[in-house]
């Protein structure tokens, strides 16, 4: 016997915990966050239970079936068009009675329907309680609570879609009063299979003034069925929420506030990180690479292969990957920041400079999420309304610079800027955030401007994350960076050594076809200060995505320099227990610099002999090196951002974009270089 | 008196939304904002007010704001 199929859709108020829901049911790692928008698509997740494969579809969240944005109206499309056989309706306890507009609504699709009564703890909480078997007759379905935070009732949950389809009950519907229930019986002998939503619909169509009949009929009968089953439990004293939001919020120290947040996570991120990314330096090019020198000429494998495996794979991929540990801290804390409630709150504090640029403070979310990474904050301003907004909003993300740009500013600023490290990177992302404005402002005399615009969104409370989401969301962005490493970056790094390898027996890689490339480009670079066929080669593959540019430089000076680290008898006891205390040092440093204020680990900087550094440091000097770290940061390189972005904008405005792009970078990188030769003479 | 007349800590009640565009309404509506309703304004900031209701909190801007009647409790 086959198993029966059961497409469910979950559907709700947004941020009501849909997507946590899901997770918990499928042990999928669907992206969560505390602010309503998180999800912008469909998703879906599959799961065989017994005799039934259940597919769930995860829908951004809606307040009514007349979607505005974007996002909702592949909501709803999807629950008209592609009539699911269960709606999970998901309800935020707390504030049940409004989510029971919507939950009117879904009903009229006639379709068995369980609801979720999620976050039960905090509705124990603020002392709401729910009558649970009154509202499962009232309404004809199933009633579940739960709390997707820690997985509670996800069970029942899944028992219930399940009972729900096989009894194939019809939820009740609203009665409307007698003036639109009569017409809607003319309407339904014309049409005897349409659902109720569908007749409500046509009627609209045909009496666009009854409108607001259907309406208040509708939250009567949502009034009505609160009152039934909800019973609030007198006053459960202060709100930690409304206390916190006095002072986070509050109009003087709110913008201090918001600096010193980003300042903390930013230190943690740096301090944490780098005892462990020294570490894995050392362990990849003191261990592992001697190691595997060792044992490929062991093997005798042919010597163009030990040439390429320490050139295009330590080199280039290991260069990228030992800053893994400052991916992972600085995702972990993102991961934090986003999970507690805290981003949706800078849209009330950027309010005020957001009108000044022509937009309101929402628009704010996506700009933020850019920090994070450009590609799912592009997608997430399918939330805003307007399309002129959103193109606007498009345009200036990518001048957010993301934790990939960060590997590359820190890799430079170890060479160049040891003075005064922080202050480098910071101006990278104050310089970023100049060019969004500056691009946002522009944009703006170019557009027209249409329709209102109107700012209303609502702001949850703050939620403590659940660790166990926030290490599953962050390893979901480590594995993201190693896996891009393994192929995109990987593959990189095979073609431009395979570039500095070619016309076959080039004996100079300055002769090879990489070479001519890179000196080719000179011309463009060199009014911005990079003259060197080295650096103008790496940024080229840098378009796939930003590490590259050091991983690839990593292949080109380690084959066109070629350096033979002689490595004088490899003792692998002796080498394995070296790694082993260094680990236990960086794990100590670690956490001893979380105990500090200021940023320990760009401050101390002694002097080391690193071959590789020391190369490059012989071909820039800083202000060249800040030349290449502006074109770095500005000029869109990064084909997941031109991917997404030409699906949103389209291709011809994401090519245009580049093309702007560039042009800002080289401009940007000629002021900067003249002003800094001048000032450093 | 439209809402945004009123300083944080003052509560309210709404007596109905002047002439507001179609679309604004119907979400202000879908959130839960109807006549009748009682609140409070929490924060002011610039342009932008948060006020909350039962359960939850709403942040407004002006422009959403001066389409909104209150009274005084
Ligand atoms: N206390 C508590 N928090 C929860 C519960 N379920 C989810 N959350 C939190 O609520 C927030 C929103 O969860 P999501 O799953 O992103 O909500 P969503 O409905 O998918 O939101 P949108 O995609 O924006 O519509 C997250 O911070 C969750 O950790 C719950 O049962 N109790
Ligand atoms: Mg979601």
């Amino acid at each position: 016997m086959s198993k029966k199929k059961i497409k469910v859709a979950f559907a709700g108020n947004p941020n009501v915990g849909k997507t946590t829901l899901l997770n918990a049911i499928a042990g999928t790692s669907l992206k969560v966050g505390n602010w309503p928008g998180v999800t912008v698509e469909k998703r879906e997740a599959i799961v065989e239970v017994g005799d039934y494969i259940l597919h769930f579809v995860d829908l951004p969240g809606i307040y009514t079936l007349d979607p505005l944005s974007e996002d909702e109206k592949i909501a709803v499309k999807f629950l008209e068009e592609e009539k699911p056989d269960v709606i999970v309706n998901v309800i935020e306890t707390p504030s049940i009675e409004r989510a029971l507009l919507l939950t009117t609504e879904l009903l009229e699709f006639r379709i068995p329907t369980v609801i979720a009564l999620n976050m039960w703890d905090e509705a124990q909480k603020v002392g709401v309680e729910v009558d649970i078997k009154k509202l499962s007759e009232l309404l004809g379905v199933e009633v579940v609570t739960t709390v997707g935070k820690s997985g509670k009732g996800v069970k029942e949950l899944v028992e219930a879609v399940i009972r729900a389809f096989s009894e194939g009950k019809t939820p009740k519907e609203v009665r409307y009063s007698a003036e639109v229930e009569d017409l809607l019986k003319e309407l339904s002998q014309k049409n005897p299979t349409a659902t109720k939503h569908d007749l409500i619909k046509e009627l609209l169509r045909e009496k666009p003034d009854l409108y607001e009949k259907v309406r208040d009929d509708r939250f009567a009968f949502a009034h009505g069925l609160a009152k039934e089953v909800v019973r609030l439990r007198g006053d459960q004293g202060r709100d930690l929420t409304d206390a916190l939001d006095k002072i986070v919020l509050h109009p003087l120290f709110g913008i201090p506030i918001f600096i010193g947040i980003i300042y903390i996570t930013f230190k943690l991120a740096f301090d944490f990180s780098s005892p462990f990314v020294d570490w894995l330096d050392g362990f990849i090019n003191d261990f592992l690479s001697p190691l595997s020198l060792e044992v490929l000429k062991a093997l005798s494998f042919p010597e163009w292969f030990v040439r390429f495996f320490s050139e295009a794979l330590v080199g280039g991929v290991g260069f990228v990957i030992t800053f893994v540990p400052l991916i992972g801290s600085l995702y972990f804390l993102i991961t934090f920041l986003e999970m507690s409630g805290y981003i949706p709150r800078v849209a009330f504090l950027m309010d005020r400079f957001m009108h000044k640029i022509g937009l309101h403070g929402k628009s704010v979310i996506p700009l933020i999420l850019g920090f994070g990474c450009n590609v799912p904050a592009i997608v997430a301003t399918r939330t805003i309304e307007n399309p002129r907004d959103k193109l606007l909003v498009i345009a200036m993300i990518p001048f957010m610079s993301c934790p990939a740009r960060l590997v590359v500013f820190s890799f430079f600023v170890s060479i160049f800027f040891r003075e005064n490290p922080a202050l480098v990177i910071t101006a990278m992302y104050v310089i970023g955030i100049f060019i969004a404005v500056f691009t946002a402002l522009i944009l703006r005399k170019v557009l027209v401007k249409e329709g209102p615009l109107h700012f209303v969104m609502e702001l949850p409370p703050y939620r403590f994350p659940s660790m166990k989401t926030v290490f599953t969301i962050t390893w979901a962005h480590v594995k993201d960076f190693l896996y891009r490493a393994g192929t995109l970056i990987f593959g990189a790094s095979i073609v431009v050594w395979l570039l500095l390898n070619l016309p076959p027996g080039v004996k100079n890689p300055s002769e090879s076809i990489a070479g001519k490339i890179g000196k080719a480009l000179v011309h463009v670079f060199e009014p911005v200060g990079i003259d060197n066929w080295k650096a103008t080669t790496s940024l080229i593959p840098a378009f796939l995505a930003r590490e590259i540019a050091i991983s690839s430089m990593g292949t080109i000076y380690m084959s066109a320099e070629g350096i033979t680290e002689e490595v004088e008898e490899f003792n692998f006891k002796r080498a394995l227990f070296n790694q082993g205390v260094n680990l236990l040092n960086a794990t100590e440093d670690a956490f001893s610099s979380l105990l500090s204020l200021g940023i320990v680990s760009l401050e101390v900087e002694e002097e080391q002999e690193e071959d590789l550094k020391s190369l490059i440091a012989k071909d820039f000097n800083p202000a060249s090196a800040l030349s290449f770290m502006i074109f770095i940061l500005i000029y869109t390189s990064c084909l997941g951002t031109f991917a997404v972005m030409s699906r949103e904008i389209g291709l011809k405005g994401a090519i245009a974009f580049l093309g702007y792009s560039f042009a800002v970078a080289w401009i940007t990188a000629l002021i900067s270089y003249n002003l800094l030769s001048r000032l450093t003479g | 008196m439209n809402i945004s007349a009123l300083s944080p800590g003052e509560e309210f009640m709404i007596k109905g939304f002047a002439n507001a565009k179609d679309g604004v309404m119907k979400r202000l509506h879908a959130m839960g904002l109807r006549e009748g309703r009682r609140g409070k304004v929490l924060l002011k900031n610039g342009r932008a007010l948060l006020i909350k209701l039962d359960n939850f909190r709403l942040i407004i801007d002006e422009d959403v704001a001066s389409h909104i009647e209150v009274s005084n409790n």
